[in-house]
């Protein structure tokens, strides 16, 4: 089983928490998640935080709204 | 190198989101450059897909893409119909296309007959670009990084000074929860319905101890 593929199962819910640390060689579940985080993936269950104040206050400073909502233009 | 102004509005508590009309009269106003920089095809290529470039029409700050990146995004394998193509144009100079050697290269080989293979020429070129902007950019500069290719967090645009990074799918939960568009989920389950596995939010907000989260700043009584 590849890196991708057990990772794969760990988002599915097809494999438990300690198997894949067991594959993966941790001991610890923050050293699990830290490497599902660190390769794009999610645990299973989990839903992702907001985003940060300092993304939002950034993106309020350098946007503006779309003149209305969905499609606007052919691109 | 020339770089658009945004101004920042700071406000007490960070925000000026809660603030009345005579707090925000009152509101430091401070100078901050900003550009929007896309490292990656991605982002593009997957709102192509969706038709909805029209979300890079919400930035106000300039949007700037290397030359090298814009002929991936531009090619016929990414762009069948020219749609990535027409959004160029019709964003005229709001996206500017950074010259790089690398691109410059690539380019004199194709006019020559040759065919290079291009590989991963374009991180290449983010490369030497986020070497020139941290040799010479300006200490007030915030590149706010568009990506969704987790490989642009190990690059050296990742690690420029007061770098803020966001990926597509942070991108589109912000403006969404800052009410800038009004369908986020319904994009965020589109561009998840073409893949095998959800994209992940990914957010690295830009703070240094110089310009520490500048926009958050309290306000002091200079004039910005």
């Amino acid at each position: 089983m590849t890196l991708a593929e057990m990772l794969d199962k760990l988002e599915r819910g097809r494999i438990g928490h300690a198997e894949a640390m067991r594959w993966l060689g941790v001991d610890s579940y923050t050293a699990l998640v830290e490497i599902v985080h660190a390769n794009g993936r999610q645990m299973p269950g989990h839903r992702a935080g907001p985003v940060t104040a300092e993304t939002r206050a950034l993106l309020r400073s350098v946007t503006k709204p779309l003149a209305g909502p969905g499609p606007r233009s052919p691109g | 190198m020339a770089v658009a102004r945004s101004l920042i509005r700071s406000g007490p508590g960070g925000s000026d989101a809660t603030a009345g009309p005579d707090e925000r009269r009152q509101m430091a106003r401070r100078s901050v450059d900003v550009a929007v920089i896309l490292p990656d095809a991605s982002p593009v290529i997957t709102l192509a897909r969706l038709g909805r470039l029209d979300l890079f029409e919400t930035f106000i700050a300039p949007i700037r893409i290397v030359d090298q990146v814009e002929y991936e995004i531009t090619k016929p394998a990414n762009d069948p119909d020219g749609k990535i193509s027409a959004w160029l144009a019709r964003m005229a100079n709001r996206v500017s296309i950074v010259e790089t050697l690398v691109g410059f290269g690539f380019r004199t080989k194709l006019e020559r007959g040759e065919a290079p293979k291009g590989g991963n020429l374009g991180e290449i070129a983010v490369d030497e670009y986020a070497t020139q902007l941290a040799l010479a950019a300006s200490p007030t500069f915030v590149p706010l990084v568009l990506f969704e290719d987790p490989d642009v967090l190990e690059t050296r645009i990742a690690r420029l000074p007061r770098v803020h990074l966001l990926n597509t799918a942070a991108w589109i939960r912000a403006l969404a929860d800052e009410g800038i568009i009004t369908d986020g989920q319904t994009l965020l389950n589109d561009i998840n319905a073409g893949r095998k596995s959800p994209m992940i939010p990914i957010e690295r907000p830009g703070r240094t101890r110089r310009v520490q989260s500048k926009w958050l700043r309290k306000p002091s009584n200079d004039a910005g």
